[in-house]
């Protein structure tokens, strides 16, 4: 790394550390204790959703090639949102895994965990070295989910439709404290390899071919990269929903002050920009706006017209 | 030509049926003979309801399937449609600011600012897509996808602030179910968007050759793409207004036509106009049956069954 | 050593390899010719692992392809395709640094940086070394692509077509620094070539397919004969020989009273000199 990336890290990093302590202290009331109580959870899981989606994010779009992609769109929200639709409408709202969160939330993710990896390998089987075909049943994959959603939502009973309603719907808002604990266990050993595998996907960044002449066998790299992408993704949207431009908001900020791709930069940068986003944008949301608006939406509204506006300044020459 | 031609006449005869199907389809059951009594009330709910009903499904394949065609041609891409370019998205925000900015508004201006904005976004990404030069075909429609849901964020964002959420979501669940000989006319303007495409079909064949052929060939490249884009616009923001969101008839039918025979613009024209009224009518019916005597929205059966055939074509394509 | 035996590849139902067995030598040039769908690149690409092959087999050093270790295989063979530009913002040096991947996996070494500079030097891009790749020109860029080939440091060296795109001067600089490769270090270099002159000024070897097929593989000068070129690309040319080395004058019959003046033919070849 150059002296001038060491430096952004550094500050970025204070930065964070800066955006972290506001968090947690600021406009406290009473008791410090009890507000930390509520408020440490929620930075944790900040922290979970900053470096799960900026490593899925940035990792999958080194494996296509193309800055202008987020891994939700292989349709992994659509699926999410139907298994809990599917969950709520075969179980109720009532039932054990509806009200215990950790259940709740394995079974989801285990669900799309096992849904991508199906997909993805029989893409790798069927159709090698055509990830945008991929992309694109994917996508349409999700259309479709989508309109069976609509339709299990038709003949829903109204009251467990609010209920599905309330879980697809990106709120940073509360967090359960266990399911946190499990989402950080699953996260950590999935960013140490990523991270370890940085140069690796410094090559892969080059092209297919390019890679496969440096040694490196690429169908079988892609497959194991996909499928932890897919994780990392699935454990980020159960956390705090459907969460599509906040990775790629990041990704895209990293590349451009780094002017750079080397993935043990741009894995810190993008973490680092994501968090602060989050973490910034939630201490205003909660003590200028009086937590009127939802910070998801901000978000993914910034973050959607970022989009726009690099698609229109045609910057990506993929 | 001969076998041209008695394709056609299987693919009328096939309408002709199911029109018929979809007229008489329904919880009153209609009496035929019960016609000739010129105040039957089996009549006015033929004329009142099946009717327009029956009119806009066709009107609507017919035009969304073609503006896909279209869309296809200009992009060069087998992959456009109005919900790949934002089209939809773009109609759907229109309205929704003509509701919030000027409440009460006929729904004449209404429809005028869904149209001018469906032509301003499809425009957008057109130009976008000059500029970035998309190294594989099937990331056109996936950005284009992105694209839509950006600007449909938007609209929603916009609705739910406003609290007009309800009537927005109301007003677009793609079905045909509300529709009676009072509220079906805006759907005839799609049918002039449908004779200016069919009138400038040959101008429109030229584009699909790309900007630079086309150019050669003393085509206005630019301006007839802009008209093009127009006439997309126009014949799908009708459609979005009056039945709501359709999936996938735009990318489907063009894409089946191609399939049967090959992708001229001309012959496959008189292709989709036939294959999209079709299939909608078909996909009608079904949603009327399924959990009869209510009905399904007809934008779930069209998204289940086209996307099943677009994933069919997807994968027949890169295998054979 | 690369062998190749009975080697089919068929693409569809279309056959795009039939049936071919040969051997490439050690510390030579050879060039692979043969008009367009002969099947070349496909073959380039079947040794350098690039792409599958349906039946036969085909070994380096004794061992098939397939058999290989990946890592094991990146430090023996390397293969370039026809370059095309990266969207990477990268330095030509950083572009060379990863063809010490297969030795260091990313984490490079002095020893590494040591070829690197070495390579730069060889190549004379060392005043170049910190330009972005996509500032470079044309013949600067295949070059750097080299540079990273040649950091790799294989024994074998594919490229598919290396001069596509590159001017005259830039072409001859690419195959004087490939026979450098060969002459001073000893490797082996295998290149599909479209130019025939240039096949025959700079190999040792050539190899000519037709239709997936062998359909010569020889020294230069023994495969530039009028009959064999003549039936390779399906034309007339006129064979001749100029310090040494065989060229071919292929502009067809109208031109033939032009070339039968055999000074102008040799005040034209001095000139493309």
């Amino acid at each position: 790394m150059t002296k001038k990336t060491q430096r952004l890290i550094w500050i970025l990093s204070a930065l964070s550390l800066l955006a972290g302590l506001t968090f947690l202290f600021a406009f406290t009331k009473g008791p410090i204790n009890f507000t930390l109580d509520f408020r440490l959870p929620r930075l944790i899981a900040f922290i979970v959703v900053a470096i799960s989606m900026s490593l899925a994010t940035v990792t999958f779009q080194t494996l296509t090639h193309n800055n202008l992609l987020t891994p939700n769109i292989i349709g992994i929200d659509s699926i999410y949102i139907m298994f809990q639709i599917l969950s709520i409408f075969l179980f109720s709202s009532q039932s054990l895994i509806q009200t215990n969160p950790v259940l709740h939330f394995s079974l989801n993710t285990l669900g799309v965990v096992i849904f991508s990896l199906v997909l993805f390998n029989f893409f790798f089987k069927k159709f090698p070295n055509n990830i945008p075909l991929m992309l694109l049943f994917g996508l349409v994959l999700g259309i479709l989910v989508n309109s069976f959603n609509n339709f299990l939502q038709v003949i829903m009973n109204p009251d467990e439709y609010s209920a599905v309603l309330s879980q697809t719907l990106v709120s940073f808002s509360q967090v359960d404290s266990r399911v946190l604990t499990l989402a950080l266990l699953s996260i950590i050993p999935i960013a140490f390899y990523l991270f370890k595998n940085r140069h690796e996907l410094d090559v892969l960044s080059l092209g297919n071919d390019y890679a496969q002449n440096l040694g490196i066998a690429v169908q079988k790299r892609q497959l194991v990269y996909f499928s932890l992408v897919a994780v990392l993704t699935s454990i980020a949207t159960a956390l705090v929903g459907p969460v599509s431009f906040l990775g790629f908001l990041g990704a895209n900020i990293a590349y451009t002050i780094l002017e750079q791709r080397r993935h043990d930069a741009v894995f810190i940068v993008t973490s680092l920009v994501v968090f602060l986003f989050i973490t910034f944008g939630q201490v205003i949301v909660d003590h200028l706006f009086q937590a009127e608006v939802n910070l998801g939406i901000i978000i993914e509204f910034i973050g959607g017209l970022y989009y726009l506006f690099i698609l229109l300044k045609g910057r990506s020459r993929q | 030509m001969k076998k041209a031609v008695g394709k056609y006449s299987i693919g009328l005869l096939l309408l002709l049926i199911l029109a018929y199907v979809s007229l008489f389809v329904g919880v009153s059951n209609l009496d035929l003979s019960a016609f000739s009594q010129s105040d039957s009330r089996d009549l006015e709910i033929l004329l009142a309801v099946r009717l327009p009903r029956t009119v806009s499904i066709i009107i609507a394949g017919a035009s969304l399937s073609l503006s896909g065609l279209l869309a296809q041609h200009i992009t060069q891409n087998r992959f456009a449609s109005p919900e790949t370019m934002g089209t939809f998205a773009a109609g759907r925000l229109g309205l929704i600011l003509s509701i919030f900015l000027f409440p009460g508004s006929a729904i004449l201006s209404r429809s005028f600012f869904a149209f001018l904005f469906s032509l301003l976004g499809t425009f957008l990404f057109i130009k976008i897509l000059d500029s970035i030069r998309l190294k594989n075909s099937m990331l056109v429609p996936v950005i284009g996808i992105i694209f839509g849901n950006i600007i449909q964020a938007l609209g929603s964002y916009i609705a739910i602030n406003q609290d007009i959420a309800q009537e927005v979501n109301a007003w677009f669940q793609g079905s045909f179910s509300s529709l009676h000989s009072q509220n079906f006319q805006l759907i005839l303007v799609s049918l002039l968007a449908l004779g200016f495409i069919i009138l400038g079909s040959h101008y429109f064949a030229v584009l699909g050759l790309g900007r630079d052929i086309a150019t050669d060939l003393g085509v206005s490249f630019e301006k007839i793409r802009l008209i093009s884009i127009a006439l997309i616009a126009l014949a799908s923001s009708a459609v979005l207004l009056t039945v709501g969101n359709i999936p996938f008839v735009g990318i489907v039918i063009p894409n089946l036509a191609a399939f049967l025979q090959g992708d001229h613009f001309q012959k496959n024209m008189g292709a989709v106009l036939l294959l999209g009224p079709i299939f909608l009518l078909f996909c009608d019916i079904l949603a009327r049956l399924i959990i009869a005597p209510y009905e399904i929205p007809v934008s779930i059966i069209v998204g289940v069954i086209g996307a099943g055939m677009f994933i069919f074509i997807l994968l027949r394509g890169e295998r054979a | 050593m690369i062998e190749v035996k009975n080697l089919n590849k068929n693409f569809k139902s279309k056959k795009i390899i039939q049936d071919l067995s040969l051997t490439i030598q050690e510390n030579q040039l050879t060039s692979l010719i043969g008009p367009n769908g002969a099947g070349k690149s496909t073959l380039l690409n079947m040794i350098g692992r690039l792409c599958p092959y349906d039946s036969g087999q085909i070994l380096i050093d004794g061992i098939e392809v397939e058999g290989w270790e990946s890592t094991e295989l990146a430090k023996k063979l390397s293969i370039m395709k026809q370059s095309n530009p990266l969207g990477l913002q990268i330095s030509v040096r950083e572009l060379m640094a990863f063809g010490r991947f297969p030795h260091s996996k990313g984490r490079l070494t002095k020893q590494d940086q040591e070829i690197i500079d070495e390579s730069l030097d060889y190549l004379s891009l060392s005043d170049l070394q910190d330009k972005k790749i996509t500032e470079l020109s044309g013949g600067q860029l295949q070059r750097a692509f080299i540079g990273m080939v040649i950091c790799q440091d294989t024994k074998y060296i594919l490229l598919d077509e290396p001069l596509n795109n590159l001017d005259i001067n830039h072409s001859i600089g690419i195959m004087n620094l490939l026979r450098r490769l060969v002459d001073e270090k000893g490797k082996t270099v295998v290149v599909v070539m479209h130019d025939i002159n240039y096949a025959s000024q700079f190999s040792d070897r050539i190899i000519a397919m037709k239709d997936g097929k062998l359909f010569a593989n020889d020294d230069a000068n023994d495969v530039f004969q009028k009959d064999i070129v003549d039936d390779l690309f399906d034309i007339d040319v006129e064979i001749i020989e100029y310090n040494l080395r065989k060229y071919c004058i292929y502009y067809g019959n109208d031109c033939e009273e032009c070339l039968n003046n055999t000074e102008d033919v040799k005040t034209f070849h001095q000139a493309t000199n």
